[in-house]
């Protein structure tokens, strides 16, 4: 009798080629296919040329960071504060909430100094990130055409506007398969300040196998619905039931010959291995003091204004990301989801800095440290930026933040192939639009997909008698950017 | 700063949906066909005409089609199912349970000596169950975009949503015909002389998502929930994308933006109604009880009517000898509050009379409080040597039950601690010292005393003729003269538990000297009884009387009697229906959007239908169209949509996929039909057989291709073939609510009540805490055992098991679930407490019955779990595990563990 789980580092392909009651060639070519380790004729899938990067932390900033407070500085705004902006410029301008008659220019209170050998100007705000500098590539010259948060973020996450689209890190699962065996492939942390608009769609598969949607994390506690065993059944009971499971969906299988079975079984034993390896995986007793403190992992637990709790939050779900790579989680993305300033700016600013900037620094290093950087790509930023005009949206008293502004923003990458230590692409000097290397989010796509090896042009789902793509029919890779 | 927005409303187009934002309303075109000239040749679009069924020899006309599109393809020849299959099959279609093994053997004989009557009589049984109307109305569910909440922050839930729930599922049990399940749905209330039923069909455009968060733009989120309701009528009824997003990216041209506020415009006048409409037999059960009820209590007016017309008279005489000689007149000048306040969210209200009522808010008695009383003093100087405290009650009279003087138990209160200061700009400002307390009454073991000790918690307490006034005097140790401008500030605690509050009460203070008690009757009773019995006006005579009667011990007692009678009174049906209604006075004009902004007002339009469909009319020609003419049209015989949506959607249902496999969408983008021709011979098939669903499923699964195996062909073909052209049946794995329905089916836990309010199965606590300030009752009792559909569908907190298996979320009208496999349902069906449990009490009932023979045990649960017998295989996998559980545990949990085995298996979930 086969038993699939007899030995538990037996791969799934040998299982199936190797059993003497085997599922046989159908079901490892279906199974593989759920894996993405084969195009839809049958044919292996692999990279279309060496990758860079094998893992991908993707840190989204859901509500748009105001760029000129943190990364892209702007003397010229400071000195037009209170100034309108040129009829020529305000006539085609679209915005939220800005009344365009009496917009003005807003400048910023940040102070900015240039950091690392490269001399990369930050706010500061960011006094963590600039000890990092010169492992980042800054990009100045974002840009995209929503503006407004759930298209924004479709955009960003999928290369499309709509609900229904694949995201990157289902794409990336689908090209790659996962380097996991017990933990998804694709996993989701979340700090969630005022939700997300999305929800599941910003980790949703679209119309990729649902295999590849993101696996949501609970940020404490079990991570996982149902992943504790009942306690009647010992852990030899849940081992033995999983393995008959197996065993009489597979006889089932090889009768009925649907490959929704062997997805199940897949599926069976992938359950089975994250019940140890999802504890473990949030365990973080194992981790130093020293790793601890440099994450700030028990911050708000000393900063009583963190009512919140989400410093303790994101910091956590930073050494979590790094635990997920080390385990071969192929991508994880980090929602905080606090930074639609269209008031307070300052303060609000100050506080998600105050949350994100240390970890985030610290995972960098902690990264590099590991010999993880050169393989994990580390993207930081959001769905667009903010306008350098003032938010002075009817009902409010005073003008404290800025609009939405998919114009230009900011967005920086590092490590799995990224060439460090270089700011891309220049504003004009009010941060109004891009000057110099305009980089689309497609652009972003094309070339996020090129450091993990692939072609995007040639990285296509056939759905619905059309092959789709990431970049649906635009994007080119900024070479700039690679190392 | 959160922005305004409506995160849940998703305006579909084509194959992508996304939100609606206020800016981004901006460019919201909506649009809905391609245009005219392009979509008249499209396929939906063509007038419905029945096909001539082709030459074969099939029986069912189904099968001609079927058979006719077959021919010529190189495609395998897929065998009939056999029984066990197909009586489980029509169990899941049909009812969404299993059958039980005794079915299953009646089936199995039955079905040896004439399959096709056998077969027959079991769809029939299953069509009559109860059990299909909860099966097929949880389909309907999904497109009326169901939820007991009003979704977004806040998430208030919609206490009577399940009416419509109850309603859908009578409905589809009693085959209304569809064109009226239908018409009643969008335009009930608009039928002359609708019915309760009528009005609780309209809940399904009350089903849409409301944003109640504060600051929101109010006519914003109205206008979005017209949207929502434009789209929902588009999707369930015509299979139409009828609101796109951004025009730009629709490929075609889009229809007439006028043309959509014109189909808006039919929705743009709804109202919420929440009328009160009696549950099934709640009318005909309260009578009842209100006649039991009148019949007790008859007895115990006629003692009171005796009583008063035979002792009472002489008991009155005899009580105003007593009061000889008659008491000094004492000048209570009655405080008039200025203000009132209670320490807990009480409500004190100053009655003319100077009198204080207090009534708890949303009917809560605080357990222990203090009240403040502040009384101005008058303009010129005012010298009080007393104060007098009357806690008010008062004697019910006929059917109007008395007044309690406190709040607690029956009426009683305690009244700890009573203090007075006096404000002012003067030296005299500060506390009043008294001196001493007398009551007219008190409990036995209470020391009125206690009052003037701040400390204690006991004090004058009073818990029998409460429904009387009660006195108590506190005599100051000096005379104070007030000055005016001054306030007196009155504190009046209660710290004895229990919510013995005062209910009722009125100060009063006098000047006169040595007043230390109560005086034995009030000042007007007083003034009454001074005068000769027979000189004494009628209304005197009754005020004399009044009193009397509510301090006359047996009279009291007899009243309080029929007090207590009242208070039992059958409560009048109160159970309420959220409903929809037209505005009929300041009706909202609609006009377009321009750039799909609401402030942006555009040209005016009325009620109509897109050109490109067939034309609307009205029931009064020349009239304005209204919502039951837009009903009316869906059903006109010109249109062409209406019946082939219909008709796909249960097709759908009964194969896994539709005919048009975008049962969402019959435009342009979506999918062409695979069998045109049965699509259209279905439509015009369902009208002529009166749009009753139960015939055309009762005509579908008699069919051939219905029947067939769904196995694929042997081999080691890495593709199989296709069943786009209906070669065989499908195999997929059953909805959300029936992957809990037949665990509890299977494990015999199941509860099968039908309707009523919405059931709280147990959750983890982490799932609850998400959302804010979530109530979650959980049942007890067979209410835990509930089909899945009667799970409260709370819309932040969807119960997560049912979520896990692609139970839609509800925000907006879903004509096809995904059908996902993932390790996340593995997790639940190996973990998840609720079908652990159904698995030990399997283990258990196997035990009982089997004892040591475990493979009887292992067959029995075949049959009660797959409904088929084991193969000889399949016993020796089960035992061995069996075995190995056994030394882990002891035999029943062993047999426990077994059928959990059983209850993973993919066949369990499956319907084959």
């Amino acid at each position: 009798m086969l038993n699939p789980l007899q030995n538990p580092l037996q791969s799934r392909r040998d299982f199936f080629t190797s059993g003497a009651s085997g599922i046989g060639a159908l079901a490892l070519a279906s199974m593989l296919r759920d894996d993405g380790l084969i195009a839809g004729d049958g044919s292996f899938k692999a990279p279309h040329f060496a990758p860079k990067a094998k893992n991908c932390i993707y840190f989204f900033m859901e509500g748009g960071p105001s760029q000129m407070d943190l990364f892209d500085p702007k003397p010229k705004l400071n000195e037009l504060d209170g100034q309108p902006l040129p009829p020529s410029i305000l006539e085609k301008a679209q915005f939220a909430f800005i009344q365009k008659d009496q917009a003005r220019l807003m400048g910023s209170p940040r102070t900015f100094k240039k950091y690392g050998q490269c001399g990369m100007d930050l706010s500061d705000l960011l006094p963590h990130l600039s000890t990092c500098v010169d492992d980042i590539a800054l990009i100045r010259s974002m840009y995209c055409d929503q503006f407004n948060h759930l298209p924004g973020q479709l955009l960003m996450l999928t290369g499309s506007p709509f609900r229904g689209w694949p995201t990157l890190g289902s794409w990336l699962n689908y090209g790659l398969g996962s380097d996991s065996r017990d933990l998804p492939g694709y996993v989701v942390l979340t700090t969630l300040g005022r939700g997300l608009p999305g929800g599941s769609a910003s980790w949703s598969s679209g119309f990729l196998p649902t295999n590849y949607a993101g696996s949501l994390f609970r940020s404490s506690g079990s991570p996982v619905l149902n992943l504790e065993t009942p306690e009647s059944i010992t852990p030899a009971m849940q081992r033995r039931s999983v393995e008959t499971i197996n065993s009489l969906n597979q006889r089932r299988y090889e009768q009925s010959g649907h490959p929704e079975i062997a997805a199940r079984i897949k599926n069976y034993e992938l359950a089975f291995r994250m019940q140890s390896a999802a504890p473990e995986l949030i365990d973080l007793s194992g981790e130093s003091k020293a790793t601890r403190e440099a994450y700030g992992l028990d911050r708000s637990e000393r900063d009583s204004s963190d009512k919140t709790g989400f410093q303790s939050s994101f910091a956590r779900n930073c050494l979590l990301a790094r635990r997920l790579v080390e385990r071969g989680t192929r991508f994880v993305t980090l929602f905080l989801s606090t930074w639609d300033q269209h008031s307070n700016l300052d303060s609000e600013l100050a506080t998600n800095t105050r949350i994100s900037d240390q970890p985030v620094a610290a995972l960098l290093k902690d990264l590099k440290e590991r010999g993880l950087l050169d393989e994990t790509l580390v993207v930081w930023g959001g769905e667009f930026g903010r306008t350098p005009l003032g938010e002075n949206r009817s009902g409010f008293k005073t003008v404290t933040g800025r609009d939405h502004h998919p114009n230009s923003f900011s967005l920086w990458m590092a490590g799995g192939g990224i060439k460090g230590g270089q700011i891309l692409g220049k504003t004009d000097e009010v941060g109004w639009g891009v000057e110099e290397d305009p980089v689309h989010v497609h652009d972003l796509h094309a070339t996020i997909l090129h450091l993990f090896g692939f072609n995007h042009e040639e990285l296509t789902y056939r759905f619905q008698g059309r092959d789709f793509r990431i970049t649906d029919v635009h994007g080119h890779v900024v070479e700039k950017l690679l190392a | 700063m959160r922005d305004v927005r409506a995160p849940r409303l998703v305006i579909r187009f084509g194959k992508v949906t996304m939100l609606p934002r206020p800016t981004f309303l901006l460019l919201l075109l909506l649009c809905l066909l391609p245009a005219k000239a392009k979509a008249r040749d499209h396929w939906a679009f063509q007038v419905l005409e029945r096909p001539s069924l082709p030459v074969t020899t099939a029986e069912n006309p189904i099968d001609a089609f079927v058979r006719a599109k077959l021919e010529g393809e190189n495609l395998p020849v897929s065998p009939e199912a056999d029984s066990n299959t197909l009586l489980r099959r029509l169990h899941l279609d049909l009812t969404g349970l299993l059958p039980s093994p005794a079915e299953v053997a009646a089936f199995a004989t039955a079905a040896k000596t004439d399959p096709a009557s056998a077969r027959r009589d079991l769809v029939e049984k299953l069509l009559a169950s109860p059990h299909y109307g909860e099966r097929w109305g949880r389909h309907w569910l999904d497109l009326a975009r169901y939820g007991e909440s009003d979704g977004y922050l806040g998430d208030t839930e919609r206490r009577w949503a399940w009416r419509y729930r109850d309603w859908v599922v009578a409905a589809v049990n009693r085959d209304q015909p569809y064109d009226q399940f239908s018409i009643e749905q969008l335009a009930g209330d608009l039928i002359p002389d609708a019915t309760a039923e009528q009005k609780i069909a309209v809940g399904f455009h009350r089903n849409a998502l409301r944003n109640t968060e504060a600051g929101v733009d109010k006519e914003l989120n109205r206008t979005k929930e017209v949207i929502d309701r434009v789209n929902a009528t588009a999707t369930t009824w015509l299979a139409l994308t009828l609101a796109c997003a951004e025009c730009h990216n629709h490929k075609h041209d889009p229809l007439k933006q006028d043309e959509f506020f014109s189909f808006y415009a039919f929705f743009n006048n709804l109202e919420d109604s929440d009328p009160t409409i009696p549950l099934p037999g709640e009318m005909e059960k309260y009578e009842t009880a209100l006649a039991t009820w009148e019949k007790s209590l008859v007895p115990l007016e006629a003692a009171l009517a005796k009583d008063e017309k035979e002792a009472l008279p002489a008991r009155l005489a005899a009580w105003e000898k007593s009061l000889v000689p008659l008491p000094p007149i004492v000048d209570w000048r009655v405080l008039k509050p200025s203000k009132a306040e209670s320490g807990a969210s009480d409500a004190m209200k100053i009655l003319d009379d100077g009198a204080i009522a207090v009534a708890g808010r949303s009917g809560k008695t605080p357990d222990t409080v203090t009240y403040t009383v502040e009384a101005a003093i008058p303009d010129k100087a005012t010298t009080i040597s007393a104060i007098q405290l009357e806690v008010i009650g008062s004697p019910g009279n006929g059917r109007e039950p008395g007044l309690t003087a406190g709040r607690g138990k029956d009426g009683a209160f305690v009244l700890s601690s009573f203090s007075a200061r006096f404000e002012a700009n003067s030296k005299k400002a500060g506390p009043l010292v008294l001196e001493s307390v007398a009551v007219s009454d008190s409990d036995p073991k209470s020391d009125p005393n206690d009052v003037l000790d701040a400390k204690s918690s006991s004090g004058w307490s009073v818990s029998s003729r409460t429904r009387q006034s009660h006195l108590a005097v506190f005599r100051l140790k000096e005379p104070l003269t007030l000055e005016p401008g001054g306030r007196l500030i009155f504190t009046l605690g209660n710290k004895a538990p229990g919510g013995s509050s005062l209910r009722q009460f009125r100060l009063s203070a006098t000047s006169a000297a040595g007043v230390r008690e109560p005086s034995p009757v009030p000042a007007t009773v007083r003034v009454a009884l001074a005068i000769e019995a027979g000189k004494r006006s009628e209304a005197q005579r009754e005020l004399v009387a009044a009193f009397h009667r509510g301090i006359d011990p047996t009279w009291s007692g007899l009243r309080l009697a029929i007090d207590h009678h009242l208070a039992k009174a059958p409560a009048k049906p109160a159970s309420r229906v959220q409903s929809l209604t037209e505005r009929m006075e300041e009706r909202r004009e609609s006009f377009v959007h321009v750039r799909g902004d609401y402030t942006r007002r555009g040209e005016t339009v009325t009620p109509g239908v897109p050109a490109v469909l067939h034309d609307l009319k009205t029931r009064t020609p020349g009239a304005t169209a209204d919502r039951l003419d837009l009903a009316h049209w869906l059903f006109d015989e010109a249109n062409s949509l209406t019946a082939r949506v219909a008709v796909n959607q249960i097709w759908q249902h009964l194969f896994g996929v539709g005919l048009v496999s975008t049962s969402d969408d019959f435009g342009t983008e979506g999918a062409t039909p695979s069998h045109p021709e049965l699509l259209d011979w279905l439509a015009t098939e369902y009208r002529r057989l009166g749009w009753s669903r139960k015939a055309l499923i009762r005509l579908i699964v008699d069919s051939e291709i219905y029947r067939k195996s769904s196995r694929l062909p042997a081999g080691p073909n890495l593709e199989s073939p296709d069943n786009t052209l209906l070669w065989r049946q499908n195999s997929f794995r059953v909805d959300a609510e029936v992957v809990r329905d037949i665990h509890l089916t299977a494990s015999g836990l199941l509860s099968r009540k039908v309707g009523g309010e919405s059931v709280y199965p147990p959750l983890p606590g982490f799932v609850t805490e998400v959302g804010r300030s979530v109530k979650w009752p959980e049942s007890q009792g067979e209410d835990r055992y509930r089909r899945g559909l009667y799970i409260f569908l709370k819309r932040t907190i969807l119960y997560p098991t049912l979520t896990t298996f692609d139970a839609p979320a509800t925000d907006v009208s879903c004509s096809r679930r995904d059908r996902s496999n993932s390790p996340m349902q593995a997790l639940a069906l190996l973990n998840d407490p609720v079908f652990h449990e159904c698995a030990e009490v399997l283990g258990k009932s196997l035990h009982e019955i089997h004892g040591e023979k475990t493979d009887a045990a292992i067959v029995d649960l075949y049959e009660r779990c797959l409904n088929r017998a084991p193969e000889a295989s399949e016993i020796d996998t089960l035992l061995s595990a069996y075995a190995d559980f056994a030394t882990e545990s002891d035999p029943e949990q062993a047999l426990a563990a077994t059928a959990r085995v059983i209850l993973n298996l993919d066949e369990f979930i499956t319907r084959d």
